[in-house]
């Protein structure tokens, strides 16, 4: 076992150093220099290091998590200091964050110890592993326990970002774009490089080591593997579907199917599928399993698709997959009621990478490898269209609607998959307006009948620093049912009240529709919508996949065009 | 190969009554003088010391020095079935702790050891002003005592009290002893009621406490057998009150 020699404080240093400036470029020198440094003096912690200046404790790709609330860690935090938890409590609504209550609530410990012990990075990180995989009878006291050892060595600086990094929500302002930045300058080694290893990888400690010590050969012999999920390849909104054909030469035109993007993995005898937050959804849909099994010749490989329900031949509701998804019990009454059907549509990997090769190769690849099973695992229906041909596009489209699918994909049939790009060479065109995913930070209890209630929600969106910026305020599109529950999800978020307005942690995100954008000096954005409605709630991406102010920008740009 | 025999089987149930509340995992050295045990609490704030030589056992044998860890807790749901005039022996196997109880029927059983990384912590050395004998009861009362106004509590002693003290929003109380010992000094700490609770779980151990105080220092609370041949102390870390 490797002993640091790194102390836990230099990390504090960091964090402050990162938090103390907006700019992303300084964010990147501080971070750059830091990494430099510790491959200078402690490289085998390197990994580690990296993916803790994010706050993270494992690579994305991992399903391990360390399955401590809030409070847990209040608990710990009280005990540790010497004063009981509803105290702990006020102060972090004094404070409005967990870490700046404990730096507080450390600064005025009463409790002393026995011994005080010098919290290495390898001691903060050994233990928080070592909470992650406790698991059975009493784990929760377990975990506690080892919470309480590593706080009662801390700082009031080292309490407030180790129980940030418990909660997972660092809050220093560093998102995995900057880190990538920052690998690239630490390593000398090109951005695009270090960009691709991470998507392929989603690992950015193994990057950052691999960028250290074999520059960019060994970057670019990472790939990915089955069983490690990688992000998903996005579409770009098609400006018009003529154009977007002739931009690409000529297109694969695919149905859009409005369900579950899955991404299916096959190591030996393991299927695992994963949504588009990494989540690992396989215990829920027993059947997806048995149809890849029985349809998919088998071998090691990584397969994408769309999983739909579907009632008589049409597709319904995206809110009854989720029921589906989201279960964990009773899973096989309600595998017959709400049945599935996989509609494939890529292929990553079959018994090697295959993610570089053109698109048209990878459909054959897949034709060749699937078994269709109707009504349970089929293709996504497509068409060859070029400029000459492009009816053939708006007659798919028009079939897709009338089927009730979403609308159609055009895909470049010479272009790579490009893993979390949202790129020019595959665009969807949609038959509903465009729609913003954004994150609720605040809201406004209702009136009268509504006292009780959020009856409106502050929203919003990220910049490129993966900083929030509110856009709008939402009030409609909310059957009273689904107010309540978004009321009850708000509830422990909340982290100051003044009057009927509240602030919150970021946490719930809404998909919105609205009538246009327009600008506004009063969101922090600079832009609003005009007439938002909530069209749901999405459990099924993470906060790092809201909407970001530069699609607003380019959207406001391209609605003053038409 | 190790055994040890007790034919009260009080003496362990006692000790890890208190143990097992403060520490989750423990590491029990034994060798041929006795068993012996040091455990920090994973806060650092209790420090517990717990020794058993090898004349307090009916019979024992260890024919060379073993490290026996263990889950406290599973140890201790063992050591709850005991029965009052129960035999307890003690052995280990591969893997294994064996306890077994010979009373009216002979009973076994066995605990999985574990795998822990263990560093016995040493004590840190204090020199300390004053030292004096209090009967346990009294102790254990007078925690019961405050316990109705404070979940702190103040520890004094002067030349001729030992006082127990604490302030509550809704009340106050006191507690004096007078303890006929030649202590020269006054110390006072305050101390985590919770804390010490823990430690005093130990209430069949010995009649009589020795404890130990100072000024903002660490409570030396030790429980001794009559003739020295067994002994459970404690160490608890102060609470450090700013002058408000």
């Amino acid at each position: 076992m490797s002993k640091s020699a790194m102390m836990y404080e230099k990390l504090v240093e960091l964090y402050d150093a990162l938090d103390s400036t907006t700019k992303r470029l300084e964010k990147t020198a501080i971070l750059s220099d830091f990494l430099k440094m510790v491959g200078d003096i402690d490289p085998e912690n390197l990994p580690v290091v990296t993916l803790l200046s994010l706050g993270r404790i494992f690579p994305t790709w991992s399903e391990e998590e360390l399955g401590i609330g809030s409070k847990l860690l209040m608990k710990a935090i009280g005990l540790v200091v010497g004063v009981t938890e509803e105290e702990v409590e006020d102060q972090v609504r004094d404070s409005g964050d967990i870490g700046a209550a404990s730096q507080e609530l450390f600064k005025r410990k009463v409790q002393s110890t026995l011994f005080m012990q010098h919290l290495s990075i390898d001691k903060v990180h050994q233990n928080l592993v070592k909470i992650a995989d406790i698991s059975g009878g009493r784990s929760q006291y377990k975990k506690l326990e080892i919470l309480r050892e590593l706080l009662s060595s801390a700082s009031p600086e080292e309490a407030k970002y180790i129980t940030r990094t418990v909660l997972e929500e660092l809050r220093v302002g560093v998102g995995e774009g900057t880190l990538v930045d920052a690998i690239s300058q630490a390593f000398n080694v090109p951005k695009e490089t270090v960009d691709r290893a991470h998507m392929l990888t989603n690992d950015l400690g193994l990057v950052a080591k691999t960028a250290r010590e074999e520059g960019v050969e060994g970057l670019d012999k990472l790939t990915l593997k089955p069983g490690k999920p990688v992000k998903h390849m996005l579409a770009q909104l098609s400006p018009g579907y003529k154009e977007s054909i002739k931009e690409m030469g000529y297109a694969l035109c695919e149905t859009k199917y409005d369900g579950i993007r899955v991404q299916i993995h096959r190591e030996g005898d393991d299927i695992n599928l994963f949504t588009r937050r990494l989540e690992n959804i396989s215990n829920a849909v027993p059947e997806i399993t048995e149809y890849i099994k029985k349809s998919i010749k088998p071998a090691n490989f990584i397969v994408e698709g769309e999983i739909i329900v579907t009632k008589d031949g049409k597709p319904i509701s995206f809110q009854y997959i989720l029921q589906r998804v989201r279960r964990k019990y009773e899973i096989d009454r309600l595998r017959e009621e709400i049945p599935l059907t996989l509609y494939l549509f890529d292929v990553l990997y079959y018994e090697k990478p295959t993610l570089d090769e053109p698109f048209k190769d990878r459909r054959k690849l897949l034709e060749e490898i699937v078994e269709v099973i109707p009504g349970k695992l089929e293709l996504s229906k497509q068409v060859k269209v070029t400029p000459e041909t492009s009816d053939l596009a708006l007659n798919l489209f028009n079939e897709s609607i009338e089927e009730g699918h979403e609308g159609v994909m055009l895909k470049d049939p010479n272009a790579p998959y490009t893993p979390g790009l949202r790129g020019k060479r595959m665009v969807k065109w949609k038959a509903t307006p465009e729609t913003l995913d954004l994150v609720v930070v605040g809201g406004t209890y209702g009136k009268g009948r509504r006292a009780n209630l959020i009856g409106s929600f502050l929203l919003a969106l990220q910049d490129e620093n993966k900083e929030l910026k509110t856009l709008a305020h939402v009030a409609t599109g909310l059957d009273d049912k689904t107010l309540l529950e978004l009321s009850k999800m708000s509830e422990p978020l909340i982290t100051r009240k003044v009057g009927r307005k509240v602030e919150m942690v970021p946490s719930i995100i809404l998909e919105v529709a609205f009538s246009e954008i327009v600008k506004s000096p009063e969101y922090e954005s600079g832009y609003s919508l005009r007439f938002p409605v909530v069209k749901r709630i999405r459990t099924d991406i993470s906060i790092d996949d809201i909407d970001t102010v530069e699609r607003v920008e380019s959207m406001f740009a391209n609605m003053k065009l038409i | 190969m190790f055994k040890a025999v007790l034919s009260d089987s009080n003496i362990l149930k006692t000790s890890f009554d208190a143990i097992s509340s403060i520490v989750d995992e423990v590491q029990m050295q034994t060798d041929d003088d006795g068993l012996k045990l040091d455990a920090l609490d994973r806060s650092h704030i209790t420090f517990i010391h717990l020794e058993l030589k090898s004349d307090v056992f009916d019979e024992y044998k260890c024919e060379e020095p073993l490290k026996i860890n263990v889950d406290t807790e599973e140890l201790m749901k063992v050591l709850k079935r005991s029965k009052m005039d129960d035999m307890v022996e003690i052995s280990v196997d591969e893997g294994n702790l064996i306890i077994t109880f010979e009373g009216e029927a002979r009973r076994t059983f066995k605990i999985r050891l574990i795998d822990i990384e263990y560093e016995a912590p040493s004590p840190p050395k204090l020199e300390y002003p004053t030292e004096f004998e209090i009967p346990f009861n009294l102790l254990k009362n007078s925690i019961q005592d405050i316990d109705i106004v404070s979940d702190k509590i103040s520890l004094i002693v002067d030349q001729d009290k030992f006082t127990a003290s604490a302030e509550g929003e809704f009340g106050e109380a006191t507690i004096e002893y007078v303890h006929g010992e030649k202590i020269e000094d006054k110390a006072k700490s305050v101390f985590s009621l919770e804390k010490i609770k823990e430690m005093l779980k130990a209430d069949k151990f010995s009649e009589t406490a020795v404890l130990k105080l100072g000024n903002d220092m660490p409570l030396n609370l030790s429980l001794k057998m009559p003739a020295d041949e067994g002994e459970l102390s404690f160490l608890l870390a102060p609470r450090i009150e700013s002058e408000e």
